[in-house]
């Protein structure tokens, strides 16, 4: 594992109906930034953009480089270094990550034990490249001997990964990171006392801080499974309005909060007719039965979403019954 | 909050034991209702859902120390002991 | 007697375990995983907190103690029965889910206790157990033994922890001494959980060995009283089996059933008990005048629990029935209801206010097939060398026919951190069935006035 090469430079450029939009990559995904543009002389709201821009995706860079694992220099490759160089030996970590951890232990508890993000070592049988080749199942039992977040020592601050065993923070990732740009940029926005409406999308991962300044709700699109177009939970006995009725079909209108998606669009197995999704389920190291082809959760902030959506995934039949519960709004596509 | 047009809940026990009376009476009754349990299997919750279970009000023994005082007072004046749990030792009162 | 270690473990004792997968503190909504997330993700972005009252469940440190505190203390009306007891308790759980417990208590009785003797129209005296007095009970009052005065100290030990998955295994070890009876004894038990921790199913085995030694030594069952004494010590043990099936009804809703098995063997009567032996005219002690109880050397019990749990919207409901009976002819109900009643405004969530809890406990229970409140001389008992007297007998009114009732109230004051505050006041009434055709003098006179009981408890634990 090698550190990225330098990422392309942030890109701001203004958008009809008074919007600025900047865009970058980072964690494999497109990321754009909606801002509003301030009622203010248009030199100073265009440098105030950027520099907003630029917080942001120094934000969403900084915890992709902290906790990738593609990169050696990540704060996760130094755990499993640690790890692998004194076994037994507990590492510190810092706030920030034992606030990560505590989080996945917690969704590991109340999914009861279907997110584990010690379930990435899965990913060296499993190739999801839509073909016919399912792995060996004595390959695929080896590497869920590897698997189980009860056997990692997390006892706040000091983690313990047994031989063998490695974390994932992937899940948890791109949200936090939305939700972390959006801290970032109220306080800024707080500080220069102007607060300026924004949406920040990171991959279809997305969080507003709020309506636009006429009251109007932001226009997303959502990316769709092949062939599909999204209806409010058609599982749902009751009838329901769909998203936005006046709305293009794809769009959805967020008027405050998150949205994020979970989804197997492209990564599947397809033998003998059965479908096997992307979605692993650590407890056996096979996919997911019944899981729907996508989930995407409304909430109020992006971290929640996405962690429900997940979780719902990961429910398989019981999605809709889980997302159902949360009295949250939420869409299921089977 | 998003204003996203809301999904209704819908109510959190199966369509099997919605009806009030079969869950008072599966409640109430003892022993050979529960063991026949085989005809309303979707009993329970998820683990998501057991945060009110979880909470000390909610154990069936609440506060262990008062237990086993009025069971030692309840053993000394009464005939009838135990059913449930209860700790401590023996003693002379009978 | 002592089935199962009931200290206060994290996850409750044995036969109530179910719901204790997760720690999460309460909330009154659906949509519990998502205020839960909220929390935790609230927590983790540093933002003010949307969900007050909810907390992150930390993950487990090192290791956590419990420390509970209490005293007991019981009065009894018409100069009988005081008692007070202290009671402290310390677990601790190695962060593992192993928790580890000691509980110490002591107890100590004064007063008097009806030794069996019925009242008379007259002054009656007694020897005392000890041989080395007398005492004496006035007219027309129940006789009861003033030399009551004892301390007993026990002390329990026990430990529990998983034993693989949806599994735990407990064992506990205890000793309890006072100056006329020592017991010891062991038990285990192991619970198994079912579908998602929904369903619970216990069993446990318990073993106890008393030995009685009573002041003066062991009377002769069915002889003449303060006669002499045939040994200085007898003893008991006692076998118990658990089963008890645990099951989670609904997200508010928990309810248990158990039947417990008892067998005891050995000495089972009151040393200190004695019957009177009165006229069938005139009511008056005649003959031998006072026997020495006698019950059987084996005693099997059966008992069938039920209780259910209800979580309303802030309070709790809590209601259980037992059935008892066993072969000494005695059958019992018992019906417990408690309705937690909590103070705080927090709109349910988490125990973090300050409660009222109401109590009503109703008892009712058949008298022993050889129950007499007095042994009619020329009937069942004729006096003398050549007589004869039942085989089993016992005025003892624990043993009796009688209702009990129970009425009180306990006040909880949590002052945070974990800590807890805790004041029980309490009646007890017991109601002694009127014996039926009682002769002669004996008719005017109350022959089991009830039994009127006081309970203060105060407590106090603390997590540290």
């Amino acid at each position: 594992m090698t550190a990225a090469a330098q990422p392309a430079a942030a890109l701001l450029q203004p958008l009809p109906g008074g919007l600025w939009r900047g865009s970058f990559e980072a964690m494999a995904s497109p990321c754009e930034l909606l801002m509003e543009r301030a009622g203010e002389p248009a030199d100073d709201d265009e440098g105030e953009a950027r520099r907003l821009l630029q917080i942001a995706c120094d934000e969403v860079r900084r915890i992709e480089r902290k906790y990738s694992r593609y990169r050696s220099d990540s704060e996760l490759a130094r755990w499993h270094r640690a790890a692998a160089g004194q076994p037994g030996q507990p590492v510190q970590v810092d706030e920030e990550s034992a606030g990560l951890l505590d989080l996945a232990a917690l969704c590991h508890q109340l999914s009861g034990g279907r997110f584990d993000i010690s379930s990435g070592v899965l990913r060296e049988v499993w190739r999801f490249d839509g073909s016919d080749r399912l792995p060996p199942p004595d390959a695929v039992a080896r590497a869920a001997e590897r698997v189980g977040w009860p056997r990692i020592g997390w006892q706040r601050p000091q983690l313990t990964i047994p031989p063998g065993m490695e974390l994932d923070l992937g899940g948890l990732g791109k949200e936090y990171a939305a939700d972390r740009v959006l801290t970032l940029l109220r306080a800024e926005g707080q500080r220069t006392g102007r607060d300026r409406p924004l949406l920040i999308n990171l991959g279809g991962d997305l969080v507003a801080s709020g309506p636009r300044s006429d009251g109007s709700p932001w226009y997303v699109g959502i990316e769709q499974p092949i062939g599909q177009t999204p209806q409010a939970d058609p599982g749902s006995t009751h009838p329901t309005q769909p998203a936005q009725p006046t709305a293009p079909a794809g769009l959805i209108a967020l008027k405050s909060g998150a949205l994020a998606t979970s989804g197997d669009a492209r990564r599947f197995l397809l033998r003998d007719g059965v479908r096997y999704s992307h979605l692993l389920d650590p407890r056996t190291g096979w996919p997911v039965q019944g899981a729907p082809r996508s989930v995407t959760v409304a909430a109020p902030t992006c971290t929640e979403a996405g962690l429900l959506s997940t979780l719902a995934m990961l429910q398989g039949e019981g999605a809709e019954a889980l997302l159902a519960a949360q009295g949250l709004p939420h869409w299921v596509l089977r | 909050m998003s204003t996203l047009a809301p999904t209704p809940m819908r109510p959190s026990l199966p369509v099997l034991c919605r009806s009030r009376r079969v869950r008072l009476g599966l409640g109430l009754m003892a022993l050979p209702a529960l063991l026949a349990l085989g005809g309303c299997g979707s009993l329970g919750v998820q683990p998501w859902e057991r945060d009110l279970l979880a909470k000390p009000s909610m154990q069936l023994t609440v506060s262990p120390l008062e237990a086993a005082a009025d069971d030692h007072t309840y053993f000394s004046k009464e005939a009838a002991t135990g059913g449930r749990s209860f700790g401590g030792g023996g003693c002379g009162c009978n | 007697m002592q089935l199962t270690p009931d200290l206060n473990a994290p996850t409750p004792a044995a036969f109530s375990t179910s719901a204790t997968s997760s720690s999460l503190p309460g909330s009154n909504g659906t949509g519990a995983l998502h205020l839960a997330l909220a929390a935790a993700v609230t927590g983790l972005l540093g933002g003010a907190a949307q969900a007050e009252g909810l907390k992150v469940p930390a993950a487990a440190p090192a290791a956590t103690w419990q420390a509970d505190a209490a005293v007991l203390l019981y009065r009894e009306g018409d100069g009988r029965v005081t008692a007070l007891e202290p009671v402290i308790s310390l677990r601790r759980n190695d962060g593992n889910d192993r928790t580890t417990g000691l509980r110490l208590t002591l107890d100590t009785l004064t007063g008097a206790s009806p030794n069996g003797a019925v009242a008379q129209p007259t002054a009656q005296t007694f020897t005392s157990p000890s041989g080395k007095g007398t005492y004496t009970t006035a007219a027309g009052r129940t006789p009861l033994n003033s030399e009551f005065r004892d301390t007993r100290i026990a002390l329990l030990a026990s430990h529990e922890r998983p034993l693989g998955t949806d599994q735990r295994g407990s064992f506990s070890a205890n000793v309890s001494a006072e100056h006329d009876f020592a017991s010891v004894g062991l038990s285990g038990s192991w619970t198994r959980d079912f579908d998602n921790k929904n369903r619970t199913l216990s069993l446990g085995l318990s073993t106890e060995f008393d030995r009685i030694n009573p002041e003066g030594g062991v009377p002769v069952e069915r002889g003449v009283a303060f006669a002499g004494t045939s040994k200085s010590s007898d003893s008991r043990y006692v076998v118990d089996l658990l089963a008890g099936f645990t099951q989670v009804m609904s997200r508010r809703w928990i309810t248990q059933v158990s039947y417990n098995l008892g067998r005891g063997s050995g000495y089972h009567s009151d040393p200190y008990k004695i019957l009177s032996v009165v006229d069938g005219s005139t009511g008056l002690v005649t003959g031998d005048r006072y026997v020495n109880e006698s019950r059987p050397r084996s005693r099997t019990r059966h008992s069938l629990n039920v209780q259910s749990k209800w979580h309303l919207t802030q309070d709790v409901v809590d209601l259980s029935y037992r059935y008892y009976r066993d072969d000494w002819g005695i059958s019992a109900h018992t019906l417990d209801g408690r309705y937690r009643w909590e103070l705080g405004s927090h709109g349910g969530s988490g125990d973090g206010g300050p409660y009222i809890e109401p109590h009503l406990r109703w008892y009712r229970q058949s008298a022993a097939d050889f129950y007499r409140t007095w042994l009619t001389e020329g009937g069942e008992y004729v006096s003398g060398a050549a007589g004869r007297s039942p085989a089993y007998a016992s005025a003892d009114t624990r043993l009796a026919a009688f209702t009990g009732q129970t009425l009180g109230v306990k006040l909880g004051l949590p002052t945070g951190q974990g800590r807890e505050w805790t004041l029980r006041v309490e009646t007890y009434r017991q109601k002694i069935d009127q014996p039926a055709n009682a002769p002669g003098a004996l008719r005017s006179l109350d022959l089991t006035p009830d039994l009127k009981a006081f309970t203060l408890m105060v407590g106090y634990s603390r997590p540290f």
